[in-house]
């Protein structure tokens, strides 16, 4: 075989056997969830686990090692939660710019940044609202250090290996039992809870008694409406507007905001076309709390 | 120490259990739903401080407090009133009728309990 030819066979042989590896490890990073992986480019740089969720609520689940991100999600698997995944802190507060999160893992051991800096980060450039969950995860973490945890505003701490049954525990605490059911759109119960100063059981005490005042509140509104009689409707949706406010049902306070602007102005018929959508809006909070919270 | 005894005036149940949460640790707390009801209160018992709502059916908080500083032994009792985030003019009329101060609905806790023990001098 001519020189040239042998020349060109194993150039070949070695260009093939670079690229094969580069394949491999570009293929190993995809598979470990981190790195520019092919499956993160096709959502803004994430993995996105997008099947029967309820786009209810949104989860952020940060930890380099993809084994402890698994076993966090199957142990979330029957919730039908979105669940986002950063392998590291800058992809995590990346994440947190784009998205709005009810909860968020944070594991305490990642390369780079540790917990307690991604956490003030994410507070501070990431635009994570102080009263979303965030729960510290880690090998070192000991349940009887909580406390520690919580005066640095974590909402609870989760050691390794991770127990199914420890997550409940905390799960259970920090956000309410839904049971798979979505929150009403416009409603945040950790917002809500953060008013009533994290107690938790004033809180739901407080969302079933505003479910109890709904049905009388209803009818009276529609009375008043039918008389025409916007002094008594502007005082009525007033309260219902606060009372949504306090509870952390932002969506229904601003429907009942406008309609108590209407009410002041004496634009009846504004009012008319408007009050259904806004009872509904009532009637699924209400349900939603009586359902949830009795 | 004897707790401090606030009345909180507002006709939302669901307002005056948020407020009882965060108050009943450090005060004495008694919530009533109408200015009526709230100067019955006051002519019956002896209250460090009122949290007036402004907006309410019937006798609305302005009516209230009109009715609280005509009672001479009430003149100067501290008196902070709610209200919610766009009334700027009903927080300037309150102040210029003698209130100690104003939070805005939904209160936050810790504010709410500054401006209280402020108002009260405990700070």
């Amino acid at each position: 075989m001519p020189q040239f030819l042998i020349g060109f066979w194993c150039g070949f042989v070695a260009a093939s056997l670079v690229l094969c590896l580069l394949y491999a490890n570009k293929r190993r990073q995809a598979e470990e969830g981190t790195g520019n992986t092919k499956k993160s480019t096709e959502k803004d740089g994430v993995e996105c686990n997008t099947e029967g969720v309820s786009p209810g609520f949104k989860v952020l689940l940060t930890d380099d090692s993809r084994l402890s991100r698994n076993v966090i999600k199957e142990f979330l698997s029957g919730r039908n939660w979105e669940i986002l995944e950063a392998g590291d802190g800058p992809e995590c507060l990346r994440l947190a710019q784009k998205n709005t999160f009810d909860l968020v893992f944070l594991d305490q051991n990642m390369p780079g940044p540790d917990g307690d800096e991604i956490l003030y980060r994410l507070w501070k450039e990431g635009g994570l609202d102080k009263s979303v969950p965030v729960i510290a995860v880690g090998s070192s973490v000991r349940k009887e250090n909580e406390a520690e945890f919580k005066e640095k505003g974590y909402a609870a701490c989760l050691g390794k290996p991770i127990q199914k049954n420890r997550l409940d525990e905390i799960l259970t605490c920090v956000i309410p039992d839904t049971g798979g059911l979505r929150e009403p759109d416009g409603f945040s119960y950790a917002k809500g809870l953060k008013k009533f100063d994290g107690n938790d059981a004033a809180y739901r005490e407080t969302l079933v008694l505003f479910a109890e005042l709904w049905e009388e509140r209803r009818e009276q509104l529609r009375q008043f409406l039918d008389e025409e009689n916007m002094e008594e409707y502007a005082i009525l949706i007033h309260a219902v507007k606060g009372d949504a406010r306090t509870l952390g049902a932002e969506g229904l306070g601003e429907s009942a905001y406008e309609q108590e602007l209407k009410a002041k102005q004496g634009d009846v018929q504004a009012i008319r076309n408007s009050f259904e959508r806004m009872i509904e809006e009532g009637n699924v909070n209400a349900e939603f709390f009586r359902t949830m919270f009795s | 120490m004897m707790k401090k005894k606030i009345l909180a005036i507002d006709d939302s149940a669901i307002a005056l259990k948020q407020l009882q949460n965060i108050l009943e640790k450090k005060f004495d707390f008694v919530g009533v739903t109408s200015g009526l009801a709230g100067l019955k209160r006051l002519d019956s018992e002896e209250f460090d401080l009122v949290l007036l709502d402004i907006e309410m059916p019937v006798m609305d908080g302005f009516a209230t407090l009109t009715s609280i500083r005509q009672r001479e032994n009430l003149k100067d009792l501290p008196i902070i009133i709610l209200t919610g985030t766009r009334h700027k003019d009903k927080v300037i009329k309150g102040i210029t009728s003698g209130v100690h101060g104003y939070v805005v609905k939904p209160a936050d806790s810790e504010q709410l309990v500054l401006k209280i023990e402020t108002a009260l001098g405990l700070r």
